[in-house]
């Protein structure tokens, strides 16, 4: 009995000690007269959730954060309509996540739905649920580590935008109605995982792809009424087109040459495989 | 006629402390004067009244008190009882017990009881339960009429006022850009732990208060500014930056703040007047890696430190390796001996394992991935290819302890001395002891320059060994599963290494080794 206690008194006495001080850290600015905005959102760990403020507001953020780990961010800079926000890894040691407590960090991030927006997410670990719908976006990028991502574009784009660059080192991404981004390039890299890229929505005329994909499956949804065309380059991959005419490396939807709306793929994979879907 | 008399006694009582209460040096007056000496100010209304130096709560079962310890030194007590209200010790008044009145003063000196003197005395002042009827009413009146007439301790409140400059090199917290939390943070947190009389800080473009600020609706302020343990009521215009520590921020209406505000364990709470830049708020300051002033490791924590690391694996080790003795002791032998008896080629596959390790998983991933039905399994093999090289490792480390214990054991037993114990178990205890020597070592002299970083190389290089060996030998012997282990040159029929230590010197015929165990049974 007593070897047990002591036995019990030991272990109690190793366990890992372990803290953690969750924060959290609102900041908000008023919108101003702000004319344009590059806004950085950088979420190493925990979940992010972003979506488009009210009217008025340039940006709201909560955030709860680990603060022996992490520092929060909420820099503008209105002479050139810089806007930073998330956490930033204190210390120079770089960060490691090494505790899924380091996952319970959140952060609601709010931006303004009336002024050109030029939007950049970095999500590290964690889970990421992005909704662009009602922003002005110029320009997309969401880089996405090692997350589980979903990116919805709710409502169509109220502004004119250029390019929408998806970057996915080992995670998932989801996406929901990437056409309403109305972005005239859609680029997607995507290293190891599982990609959907769903490019319905309310665009007009025409929407070039790019994808590449190393390792993993390419989810391909297409609305009906669009005419596509998939260049596909591939090393070790399974296809399998549904509703496509292959000519070479090119497949053409039947409806390709009558369409209002079309769509030009060219995707590139190493391993893995490409399945392609069309939603009314 | 009795009137004039009291009041030439009570005179005759406070005169003379007067003179010391003009000097500020009013000393608490103990013993059996105190009361009275209150009493008769009190009855009189002479000089002022006593200010609440602590509070005091006592809570039982049965009853519910506050005391208040007063700066003269005196005491006053309310205390809720078995349905009587005692007001210092005196019953003056009665109560449902478990009513209401009850209740409401339970959660009074609940909040009394986490609170600092001060706010707790204000709530005190404040305290109106609601709903009360019949003997709590009347109780709770006279309860009223004497906490509202309490004053906190002036010392314990931080009383508005400006906070000197730090002379140069002292604290600094330059409030130009209220976004810089990665540095800005550490600096408030340490403003927030400062005393009220260690208080100096320079806010460069600015100033630091100390207490409740409140900037007039006319009033123009230029600069930054930092309020220390209060609130900010900004009813005019301020040019510049606002910071607080332990306060709230309120921006009234017609104000305007043309800088950002941020509150730092507080609120910022915009009621109607302006905030040109952001608006920001920290639940609670936060220590960053500056924040701890300059952190001064003492020897004796880093040695506990340390100590503590090595004790905790070494207890982590040894309850693994207590289960594998317990789950799986011929194969943890089988390793054990081949590490014993082909430790070089065990170093060697080790090394091998060890750079192959990687590029192994990769292809089998790769290799997986290339079949349509191989990538479901992907997941799978992942896992389990981890598992297999932990085990393989861990697995080949505890067998190379228990190697050494065993060797350790028997070269003792061989020239004639006693030893710690002759089973698996001591064997692990007494290899992993010697594994970690290394690391203790590593911790007491650590400190030494050069010495103390041989020691560390050492300490590194020789776990090292052991592991690579453990981990080939773990490999050769196919995770002890393979009987007789590899790198015996010999067949393994003629298998004994008894002749090596059990054998006296004078020469016993050494016995074989029995098939079923590799453990010498335990000595009568």
């Amino acid at each position: 009995m007593t070897r047990w206690a002591a036995g019990i008194v030991l272990l109690v006495l190793a366990a890992p000690l372990h803290g953690q001080a969750m924060r959290e850290f609102q900041a908000s600015h008023r919108r101003g007269d702000t004319r344009s905005l590059t806004a950085r959102v950088q979420f190493t760990a925990g979940t992010l959730h972003l979506r488009a403020g009210p009217p008025g507001d340039l940006y709201a953020m909560r955030l709860g954060f680990d603060a022996e780990r992490f520092s929060p961010v909420a820099r503008y800079n209105a002479v050139d309509g810089r806007l930073t926000l998330g956490t930033t890894a204190l210390g120079s040691a770089g960060f490691r996540v090494v505790d899924h407590r380091q996952l319970e960090q959140q952060a609601s991030v709010l931006l303004a739905p009336d002024i050109p927006l030029d939007l950049s997410i970095d999500l590290g670990a964690g889970l990421g649920d992005v909704d662009l719908g009602g922003l002005q976006l110029t320009s997309a990028t969401i880089r996405s580590a090692a997350s589980r991502t979903s990116i919805s574009v709710s409502a169509p784009n109220r502004g004119h935008c250029t390019t929408f660059d998806l970057d996915a080192g080992a995670s998932e991404i989801s996406t929901d109605q990437l056409g309403n981004a109305r972005c005239a390039e859609i680029r997607f890299q995507g290293g190891v995982g599982k990609a959907t890229l769903d490019l319905s929505g309310q665009w007009h005329d025409a929407l070039r792809v790019r994808a590449q994909m190393a390792l993993g499956e390419l989810h391909l949804v297409f609305p009906t009424d669009a005419g596509v065309e998939i260049t596909l380059d591939r090393t070790l991959t399974t296809f399998r087109p549904v509703g496509f005419t292959r000519q070479g490396t090119t497949y053409t939807s039947a409806n390709l040459a009558t369409a209002k709306r079309v769509i030009h793929v060219d995707v590139s994979t190493a391993v893995g495989g490409i399945v392609t879907e069309w939603k009314k | 006629m009795r009137r004039p008399s009291l009041l030439l006694a009570a005179v005759l009582l406070v005169l003379p402390v007067g003179p010391l209460m003009a000097k500020g040096g009013y000393p608490a007056t103990s013993g059996a004067l105190a009361a009275p000496i209150a009493f008769l100010r009190q009855l009189f209304h002479v000089g002022p009244a006593p200010t609440v130096r602590d509070v005091e709560v006592v809570v039982s079962s049965d009853s519910r008190t506050l005391i208040l310890h007063l700066s003269d030194g005196s005491d006053r007590t309310l205390t809720l009882s078995q349905g009587r209200l005692l007001i210092d010790g005196v019953t003056s008044g009665h109560y449902a017990p478990g009513g209401d009145l009850e209740r409401a003063w339970q959660g009074l000196l609940s909040d009394a009881a986490r609170l600092p003197t001060a706010l707790a005395v204000g709530r005190f002042r404040d305290w109106r339960p609601d709903g009360l009827a019949g003997d709590d009413a009347s109780a709770a009146d006279a309860m009223e009429s004497r906490l509202a007439k309490l004053e906190p301790n002036p010392a314990a409140v931080a009383s508005p006022q400006a906070i000197p400059a730090a002379a140069p090199g002292g604290l600094t917290v330059d409030l130009n850009d209220l976004s810089d939390l990665e540095h800005l943070g550490p600096e408030l947190y340490r403003v927030g732990q400062l005393s009220p009389a260690d208080l100096r800080i320079t806010v460069p473009g600015g100033q630091a208060r100390l207490g409740h600020y409140s900037l007039g609706s006319g009033q123009t302020l230029d600069g930054h500014l930092l309020v220390v343990r209060g609130d900010a009521d900004i009813f005019g215009t301020l040019r510049g930056n606002l910071a607080t520590v332990d306060g709230d921020i309120v921006v009234h209406p017609g104000a305007a703040v043309t800088g950002s505000v941020l509150a730092v364990g507080g609120q910022v709470r915009e009621a109607g007047g302006d905030i040109a830049g952001g608006v920001l708020s920290l639940n609670d300051a936060f220590p960053g890696p500056q924040a701890t002033a300059p952190s001064i490791v003492r020897p004796w924590q880093r040695v506990a430190t340390g100590t503590a690391g090595v004790l905790g694996v070494f207890l982590t080790l040894t309850i693994i390796g207590f289960g594998l003795v317990a789950f799986a002791r011929p194969q943890l032998e089988v390793v054990g001996d081949t590490v014993a008896h082909s430790f070089g080629r065990a170093l060697l596959v080790g090394l091998l394992g060890q750079v192959l390790l990687v590029p192994t998983f990769g292809m089998m991933v790769v290799g997986l991935a290339l079949t349509v039905v191989g990538i479901l399994l992907v997941p799978f093999a992942v896992v389990v290819y981890v598992l297999l090289a932990v085990v393989a490792i861990l697995g080949g480390l505890l067998g190379a302890a228990h190697a050494m214990g065993e060797t350790w054991t028997r070269r003792r037993l061989a020239s004639g001395n006693a030893a710690f114990g002759m089973n698996s178990y001591s064997y692990l205890v007494i290899g992993l002891a010697f594994l970690l020597a290394l690391w203790a070592c590593d911790i007491v002299f650590g400190w030494v320059p050069v010495a103390g970083s041989i020691i560390a190389a050492l300490a590194i290089l020789v776990s090292w060994l052991v592991a690579t060996a453990g981990f080939g030998a773990a490999l050769l012997s196919r995770a002890g599963l393979k009987d007789a282990f590899s790198g015996r040159i010999i067949p393994p029929e003629a298998l004994t290494d008894e002749y090596l230590w059990a054998t006296p010197q004078f020469g016993v015929p050494a016995i074989q080794r029995p098939a079923s165990t590799r453990t010498p049974p335990p000595r009568p």
